[in-house]
């Protein structure tokens, strides 16, 4: 039985030791009640971190039970096991998952990035699925200027950047697409949400269940050291001064490794020897081992002893919550050992047998001969507390008065837009990934979406992240809705097919009901957006606590979605293509200035209602660009969105460096009303001449409104005329504007 | 194997350090500040990687150690080694420069050696 | 034509070059461990792309010492073409199957991108299907790229046409803003006295396929096709 006797290593349980390890009294008095009797130690260190924020998603489950996670072709479903599956056809199937690593990266922004990475990645290959390309979603304060705090922005976005790269490029992984946002919302909190996307065939899904009575449990992978000590908890806390002291708590990732852990694992996949694996994560050792128990009805008892350690000296309740990355947990089939053996062997790899799987429910761990943790694994794993937070009644917020806003002329308004970091070029970052490793990457980073063409399956792939916090921030529902659209967008001009999403939940302090409004109203949001066009979420990740004395962030429900385009053929990228093919747009004009980037970024402003969403239009539009797409008809697409028509007209300029004159027709409303409004479901198309007729007659078919807006001149410039007004620029000009954004912030 | 320091110099906590609750076992010591004048300066500031921290580098070229016959590795940490020659600098700087600059003291330890 | 793929704990794109190479008819490729000791039947070899053991301590320092190598370089000397790309590239100028070396890109970052060579020499089993003075489009992905040797070695290698390959601008010019990371001389690829071992920091894998972004990479495979047939006939 667990040894009470206070000593160093094994201190007396008192209600500070209980405060400090993150725990209420209830939620104290809950684990009295579980065990009947006093914790030890190693058990209260064990309920600390399986019932912290991060890991038992506390606060947030009961919310998270509105999205839609059912669907034909969903295989594995959101929370049943590491990442969901998603069928593609033909017996393949493709895992993905999105997660968050902020805290860490806001205290040691390179590892803290490059960890999160390789915790993603492990989620995929634990179900059985070859990772094949990564994704990221990135938000920092403003990196202008020369405060302190844009200087700490400046290092944190480098040594973010630095990080993902480092551990995707070494892992072979390519990076293709994401996004970066410049917001002082997020000083003093980053946020790093990092996407990862495998393909396995249907056979090939594997399981985190510890099954079998009698199997062994191995442990494979690096040894266990002290590393990210009680991150779980250190996420699931607000970040001041004293935190900054927790720096310990970082744990250093080693990429090689977990190539070496990827490789074997998936050659052991291959085998019959595997009855069921999980990676250790948050809560290592801990979680690992409690889950695989609940999942599998069963009971899972190991041994510290066997573990393999980096340090010496390592209490048991060191060794249970550390978060050494690169390990992973495998259910072996009894008779099987020797397949392990000789696996890891070839890869050189650390390995150990080091328990058994039991039929008493319990999740129990020895150190030697002393039994130091016996706790039933379900009430560990999945009788967590539960809590309904208080939401603040929302005010939708006052339409945006344009009487307030002086008109700034768009010739110097359009520059200054396409120089706001959140707009210019991320070339400056997309260029440290390898995003062309193992051949696939048909769209480069710089499109709407990403494309990936997956050799052995035969199957392309497109791949697209977005979030506009500012409308979440003005209306955190509409906000949701509106970044489950903006994915589809993108997607369609792409020319793929929505299938799956997979969601990044990032919040501050749920305790405050303003917060937890913004948690509730994205995830309902998210599930009308995804319940309209008919995609399941296929789970993600839930990142509370976002939040620093100066305040909390915008909300950021960072939406990754996953489309699957059928034939080559349809593959469509944003960039004009010749001169002479004539501009269409699909959708209104617009006139909705609320929450918009030329409000924030000219005038220094987040005000105003969110564009207005139609999801109903937007399907119709969707479907009919890809009804166009399968046709033959469009030579490039590219949705609007930050910066309106004018940003998308001159992105559209910028891959090809080909001008074009568009003319938006007479109107009452403002120059800069037209050319900056983010009017919801509008695409910019090109097409060839002698299809234009064909288009026009598909289009007028299609019941969604459009217009031939001008040509692809193939000059110099890009020219707009709104009613009587012309405006020109230089595409030259405005494309070293948008290219030389953040080098220059970064470099100059 | 560890890491030892020569005779430790009292140095002044710089100003811009974070006030840490701990010490690195390089010999950096709280003390009071003793202005040392010195015109020109050779120093050598050594970055390793802290003891606690995981060292993947060190662990892949151990085992390629082993590998090529040397037997009974049991740790190999690698770090940086850096020369610094550089006029009117006085102790205190090159701390602040070793502690802000050279090293990342989330992750590493420095060890600062006045050579001339 | 029979062609090993090395794989080093770490490599990355071994699985890309056997696809490129599969995709030539008459083309074996087969991924070979780097513990095997022999490579006997293997007409071509090729030391792929990645991270060899995390390119720690130094690139390809540590994968130079691979079992395998001893066979790697027992094939160079009987004239076996060996084909280096990147990691490649670095693990035999680690292994002293090429000379000088390379070393951290001038900018400090990683670079990923398309990038512009011209094609030096054509005399060569890795070049003969390019005419000289071409133009290529080649992805670059690599932090440390920068190719440098002492002046006598740079003496030799241009005095024996051993530089197969520059970076260069879209009309072959060898600026130095065309220079991705600060290589001696524009230098992205060079080959050894005999000819028949061959390194470059570009990846011609990654263009041998029009869906992809290129097939300038064909040329390269195709040469070593060519030249084995040759030798056959």
């Amino acid at each position: 039985m667990a040894n009470l006797s206070a000593t160093p290593a094994n201190p007396a349980i008192t209600p500070e030791l209980i405060a400090k390890h993150g725990l209420s009294p209830e939620e104290y008095d809950k684990v009295l009640s579980i065990l009947g009797r006093e914790p030890s130690f190693e058990e209260l260190g064990v309920f600390s971190v399986m019932w912290s924020e991060h890991c038992s998603y506390k606060n947030s489950r009961p919310e998270l039970r509105k999205f839609p996670t059912t669907g034909p072709s969903v295989l594995v479903k959101a929370g049943e096991e590491n990442a969901g599956v998603i069928d593609i056809g033909d017996g393949w199937a493709v895992a993905f998952k999105i997660e968050s690593h902020n805290h860490p990266s806001a205290v040691e922004p390179f590892q803290g990035a490059a960890t999160g990475v390789g915790g993603i990645i492990r989620d995929i290959f634990t179900m059985g699925a070859r990772p094949v390309f990564l994704m990221d979603s990135l938000r920092f304060g403003s990196i202008d200027g020369d405060s302190e705090q844009a200087k700490t922005n400046r290092r944190l976005f480098a040594g973010v950047v630095a990080g993902i790269a480092h551990y995707g490029n070494c892992i072979g992984l390519p990076t293709i697409a994401g996004e970066v946002y410049f917001d002082d919302s997020y000083n003093g909190n980053p946020l790093v949400n990092a996407f990862c996307l495998g393909v396995l065939r249907h056979e090939q899904i594997a399981r985190g269940a510890a099954k079998g009575v009698g199997n062994p449990v191995f442990y494979v992978g690096a040894e266990t050291g002290r590393d990210g000590l009680a991150g779980a908890a250190f996420a699931s806390r607000e970040l001041t001064e004293e935190s900054k002291a927790d720096r310990p708590a970082v744990q250093v990732g080693d990429p090689f490794r977990e190539k070496l852990l990827l490789e074997a694992c998936l050659e052991l996949l291959a085998t019959d020897a595997v009855a069921g694996i999980q990676d250790m994560g948050a809560a290592g050792l801990t979680c690992s081992t409690c889950e695989t128990a609940s999942r599998g009805g069963t009971g899972v008892e190991i041994d510290i002893q066997l573990v393999p350690q980096r340090a010496k000296g390592q209490t048991p309740y060191e060794v249970l919550l550390s978060e050494s990355q690169e390990r992973m947990l495998v259910i072996v089939n009894k008779g099987k050992e020797e397949i392990v053996k000789r696996i890891f062997e070839k890869w050189d790899l650390p390995y150990a047998e080091i328990g058994t799987v039991t039929d008493d429910g319990m999740m129990r761990v020895r150190n030697g001969s002393d039994v130091v943790v016996e706790i039933p694994a379900r009430s560990l794993a999945d009788d967590g507390p539960l809590y309904y937070r208080e939401a603040a009644p929302f005010t939708p917020p006052a339409p945006l008065d344009l009487s307030t806003v002086p008109q700034v002329d768009p010739v110097e308004a359009l520059p200054r837009l396409l120089a706001h970091p959140s707009i210019a070029s991320k070339r400056w970052v997309w260029r440290q990934y390898d995003h062309m490793v193992r051949t696939g990457t048909a769209v480069l980073p710089g499109s709407d979406a990403a494309v990936f063409i997956v050799r052995e399956a035969n199957k392309i792939l497109a791949a697209a992240t977005d979030c506009n916090a500012i409308y979440c921030r003005l209306d955190p529902k509409q906000g949701a809705r509106i970044a489950v659209a903006e994915a589809a967008r993108n997607l369609a001009c792409s020319g793929a097919v929505p299938i799956g999403v997979t969601d990044n939940l990032n919040f501050g302090n749920p305790h405050k009901p303003e917060n937890f409004y913004q948690l509730r109203a994205a995830v309902e949001g998210i599930s009308e957006g995804c319940r309209a066009f008919d995609v399941p979420v296929t789970g993600g990740n839930v990142s509370l606590y976002n939040e620093s004395p100066v305040g909390s962030i915008d909300p950021t429900p960072t939406i990754s979605m996953v489309g699957r385009i059928d034939d080559a053929a349809h593959i469509t990228t944003q960039a004009f293509k010749e001169a002479g093919d004539l501009l269409f747009l699909l959708g209104e004009i617009g006139n909705e200035l609320g929450g918009s980037h030329y409000v924030l970024a000219i005038h220094g402003r987040k005000e105003g209602a969110p564009p207005a969403l139609d999801f109903d239009k937007e399907i119709a539009l969707h479907q009919t660009l890809l009804g166009l797409i399968r046709k033959g008809l469009v030579r490039s697409a590219h949705d609007c969105a930050e910066g309106g028509l004018a940003v998308a007209l001159a992105e559209s300029c910028f891959g090809t460096s080909l001008g074009a004159a568009v003319d938006f027709g007479a109107t009452t409303e403002r120059p800069d009303v037209i050319l900056f409004n983010e009017t919801q479901g509008r695409i910019v198309i090109s097409v060839k001449p002698s299809q234009s007729s064909a288009l026009e007659a598909e289009l007028a078919k299609g019941g969604v409104s459009f217009r031939q807006i001008g040509a692809v001149t193939g000059g110099s410039d890009l020219t707009i005329t709104t009613g009587k007004d012309v405006y020109s620029w230089p595409v030259a000009e405005l494309n070293g504007v948008f290219e030389q954004a953040i080098p220059s912030l970064m470099e100059g | 194997m560890s890491f030892v320091s020569p005779e430790p110099v009292p140095i002044a906590k710089a100003s811009q350090v974070d006030d840490f609750p701990y010490f690195s076992p390089f010999g950096l010591s709280r003390g009071t500040f003793r202005p040392i004048f010195v015109f020109l300066m050779k120093a050598v500031v050594t970055v390793m990687p802290k003891p606690a921290i995981l060292d993947p580098a060190g662990v892949a070229t151990g085992l390629a150690m082993e590998h090529l016959g040397l037997k009974g590795v049991r740790s190999v940490r690698i770090g940086k080694s850096i020369e610094i020659d550089v006029d009117g600098a006085d102790e205190k700087q090159l701390h602040e420069i070793a502690h802000d600059l050279l090293s990342n003291p989330v992750v590493e330890d420095y060890k600062l050696t006045i050579l001339a | 034509m029979r062609c090993a793929v090395i794989q080093f704990p770490g490599s990355n794109c071994d699985t890309d070059c056997q696809a490129a190479l599969n995709s030539f008819p008459g083309v074996e490729a087969h991924i070979v461990w780097h513990k095997e000791t022999s490579l006997k039947g293997y007409d071509a070899i090729v030391l792929p792309g990645g991270f060899s053991y995390g390119d720690y301590l130094r690139c390809g320092s540590i994968a130079r010492f691979s079992p395998i190598m001893a066979a790697v370089r027992h094939a160079a000397s009987t004239g076996v073409l060996v084909l280096g790309i990147c990691n490649g590239f670095q693990i035999l100028c680690e292994a002293g199957l090429l000379p000088g070396t390379l070393m951290r890109n001038r900018g400090l970052l990683f670079r990923c991108e398309h990038q512009y060579l011209r094609v030096e020499n054509t005399e060569t089993p890795f070049t003969s299907a390019f005419s000289k003075g071409a133009v290529l489009d080649l992805p670059i992905a690599h932090g440390e790229g920068s190719y440098f040797a002492d002046p006598e070695t740079l003496r030799e290698l241009n005095a024996n046409d051993q530089v197969l390959l520059r970076y260069s601008d879209a009309s072959g010019n060898l600026t130095a803003e065309a220079n991705p990371n600060g290589s001696l001389e524009n230098i992205a690829g060079i080959c050894s006295h005999g000819r028949n071992v061959f390194g470059l920091m570009p990846h011609p894998e990654r263009v041998c396929d029009a869906m992809l972004g290129g097939t300038d990479g064909r040329s390269l495979f195709q040469s070593m096709i060519d030249s084995f047939e040759k030798a056959e006939s």
